[in-house]
């Protein structure tokens, strides 16, 4: 059973935190020649994040198969001012529980997916649903 | 590597209402224990850091895709096993760095390509360990 932890989004803006980005292509797995003369710097709070108030952080561990490209231990962002759309990945509670979920939407009734590929209609009277956010990015670390 | 200005600052934010503005979300939200700042999750001492943006879909096999974020610490020294950007004989790639009995291969995820084995004679060098992958939705 999949464990959420819920984390919040509190950048530290007294310190300016500027990291190098490059952009690399590693199509056809053949290197290409280095190129190293511009680059853009940003801060990963403001780079990562769009919407600062409504941000925060989902934990997952016990996943014992990938879901949706998240792996056991994945830090998602997810930003609860985003509107989900249909394939989406969302955070939702179900009766209390939290749960990471694909936002399903099938002439115009909604449906949670689930790991199984099962929907679960979002009609269903005795469940309490809430969609939290939408998840944004997902932080895999190695 | 390739690389150019791929990024416009965002200088203002815009707050908008959370969808879901249920009592307990909020209350949960207020009550959080733990607070993360991602400069300091990701790039603790900032110095050794530098991030790649990826483009191609050639390390999917490591769950790296077409658009991903690399974080990359530039000192750490590599471990067998673990996903490099690696410089060899001036090109940059993103490879998995094996090291089997004092030989050091480089491996792709992509199984059409063989592992390459670095010579001694070779100009190579390992420009960082990948330590995260921020994939976007």
């Amino acid at each position: 059973m999949e464990v959420i932890e819920i984390i919040g989004f509190k950048p530290n803006d007294e310190v300016s935190h500027k990291m190098p980005l490059f952009e690399m292509s590693v199509s056809a797995g053949i290197p290409i020649p280095v190129e190293s003369d511009i680059n853009s710097e940003v801060d990963l709070n403001e780079f990562l994040v769009e919407h600062p108030a409504s941000t925060f952080f989902a934990r997952v561990s016990g996943l014992n198969m990938q879901f949706a490209g998240i792996r056991d231990g994945d830090i998602l962002i997810v930003d609860s001012s985003v509107i989900p759309q249909d394939g989406k990945l969302i955070l939702a509670s179900i009766n209390s529980d939290l749960t990471v979920k694909i936002f399903r939407e099938v002439d115009s009734e909604i449906y949670l997916e689930s790991s199984n590929h099962k929907f679960l209609p979002l009609n269903i009277g005795e469940l309490e649903f809430n969609i939290i956010g939408t998840v944004t990015k997902v932080i895999h670390s190695l | 590597m390739k690389v150019k200005k791929i990024v416009e600052l965002k200088t203002q934010f815009s707050f908008e209402a959370p969808i879901v503005s249920t009592a307990k979300n909020i209350a949960a939200k207020e009550q959080l224990k733990n607070m993360l700042d991602l400069n300091t999750f990701l790039t603790p001492s900032p110095k050794e850091y530098f991030l790649v943006k990826v483009s191609g879909e050639s390390m999917i096999n490591e769950g790296i895709y077409d658009g991903d974020i690399l974080i990359v610490n530039k000192n750490e020294f590599p471990k067998d096993g673990k996903v490099v950007i690696a410089a060899l004989n001036g090109e940059m790639a993103v490879k998995t760095y094996r090291n089997i009995e004092g030989t050091v291969y480089l491996f792709s995820a992509n199984e059409k390509f063989l592992p390459i084995e670095i010579k001694p004679f070779w100009e190579f060098e390992i420009q960082g360990v990948v330590k995260h992958v921020i994939h976007k939705l």
